[in-house]
């Protein structure tokens, strides 16, 4: 995937639109080696692609998740971070 | 117009490490010239399935490296639709003769993969996907294991029941000299094997592949004209386009753009699902297949997986599905891959396809996906 600053700087627009939105979970994954599930979330009549963030319990379709802002990646040629919404699972 | 298919030609997929891309072109294009009976200086253009040659080749102009190759000076196209390069390169061919610019097309599906580690090939392929998608950490694997889920849930079924198409394809794959891996497999193999998206096990994937196919069109009035090799038909090539996120999709237990297109088809030839005798369609992923046999209109929703059994989907059965060996076991190729799906539907309406062959082959079905079906093409070939 391409990256630049410019690109980054345009993803941050849309950033303050999921933050704190709740969700519910309509399909979940989780891709070996990877540090957490990926899935689509239902926001509102928008369906999003996202990943999941859950510290101990396996997230399931029809989980209720909230949109929170964490690192999306940092081993970038410009050595910037960039952060992105995840969604995190919420207490039942 | 009829179109004819007039010559087809596969090289051997698999991991090909002592041919390189230009190796594949020629071998392929050769092999389809002779199996046409004709000169290359016949060849009035070509068309050509590629996704990854300017990530994993160094070459974006590979039009310009078949005419080297060729030394051939007509109009070379090169289409890309993602896995769905071949088809889309045999639609464009097909419109081509149809518009009466040209009066034949050669059509080569070629990819050269290995040439890429394993990590380098997984980020080239999630060009074909969104890109918050590959942001989130998406493979493809993942993408069609959320499809895989779902439908899963939706319709009660689980892993051994999709599990089903990988172990038919190995089957039929045993049949198949070209095939990357041909030998059978058990549902307790795919089962057990590691997992790569839950719940896709590494044998429920299409593997990475070298191979080129190509395949020779005509109008039957240049055919009669040459007095060419004929009695293959395409008699139907259609395509249709969906969005490349899958959240944005209406619907995750289908793939819309597999069913627009094979309604197109149907119309064209003038045919339905009952009328095809075997089908070539997309088994990416065991869940594609499954899909698949249902948006094509075979099987009722949700009941294609009880489908993929002797009595209806292995050779001897009603509606032989990937006789070939499909993705799984033949190998994918990907921008060659729609143009394989071709050379095997020849092979089966010219009785040439040895001790794979469906009895009484009469319609033959090709379905070839592009991303997480994003872009659908359907060609429906009769003898």
């Amino acid at each position: 995937m391409k990256q630049s600053p410019a690109i980054y700087w345009r993803r941050q627009q849309d950033l303050k639109k999921l933050l704190n939105k709740h969700g519910e979970i309509i399909a979940i994954t989780n891709v070996i080696n990877s540090k957490h599930y990926s899935g689509i979330v239902k926001i509102d009549d928008q369906n999003i692609s996202t990943s999941i963030i859950s510290s101990n319990l396996k997230p399931n379709v029809g989980d209720k998740v909230v949109g929170v802002l964490r690192i999306s990646r940092k081993n970038n040629k410009q050595s910037l971070i960039e952060y992105g919404v995840k969604f995190k699972l919420l207490a039942n | 117009m009829k179109i004819g298919v007039v010559g087809v030609y596969q090289t051997k997929f698999g991991e090909l490490w002592d041919k390189s891309l230009a190796d594949l072109i020629s071998e392929s294009i050769t092999g389809c010239i002779l199996d046409a009976r004709i000169d290359k200086s016949d060849i009035q253009s070509l068309y050509i399935g590629n996704m990854l040659a300017s990530l994993g080749n160094n070459q974006q102009h590979l039009s310009s490296l078949v005419s080297q190759i060729l030394n051939l000076n007509v109009p070379i196209t090169r289409v890309e639709a993602a896995c769905a390069s071949g088809g889309m390169a045999i639609f464009n061919a097909v419109n081509a003769i149809k518009s009466g610019v040209v009066d034949n097309a050669l059509v080569l599906g070629v990819e050269k993969m290995t040439d890429l580690d394993s990590s380098e090939i997984s980020k080239a392929l999630m060009n074909a996907a969104d890109d918050g998608e590959f942001l989130h950490g998406m493979t493809f694997p993942g993408l069609y294991a959320l499809l895989a889920n779902k439908y899963c849930k939706q319709f009660g079924l689980s892993e051994v029941d999709i599990a089903k198409a990988p172990v038919k394809n190995h089957y039929h794959a045993q049949f198949n000299k070209k095939a990357q891996y041909p030998f059978a497999i058990t549902t307790q193999q795919v089962l057990n094997s590691p997992k790569v998206a839950d719940p896709l096990k590494m044998l429920d994937c299409s593997p990475i592949t070298d191979g080129g196919a190509a395949v020779f069109l005509a109008s039957d009035t240049w055919i009669h004209k040459h007095m060419a090799r004929n009695g293959v038909y395409l008699s139907a090539s259609a395509m249709a386009s969906d969005s490349v996120s899958l959240s944005n999709r209406d619907s995750l237990v289908e793939l819309k753009a597999t069913k627009q297109a094979s309604i197109l088809a149907y119309s064209q030839a003038n045919l339905s699902p009952k009328d095809i005798s075997c089908a070539e369609v997309h088994d990416c992923f065991s869940i594609a297949e499954v899909l698949a046999i249902e948006d094509l209109g075979f099987y009722p929703k949700g009941d294609g997986s009880h489908y993929l059994d002797r009595k209806n989907s292995y050779l001897g059965g009603k509606k032989p599905i990937n006789t070939s060996g499909g993705l799984k076991a033949c190998g994918h190729p990907v921008g060659a891959t729609g143009v394989k799906q071709i050379v095997e539907a020849t092979r089966q309406l010219r009785y040439e396809a040895d001790g794979r062959q469906v009895d009484e082959a009469k319609a033959v079905l090709t379905h070839n996906i592009g991303g997480s079906g994003g872009t659908a093409v359907v060609n429906i070939l009769t003898n």
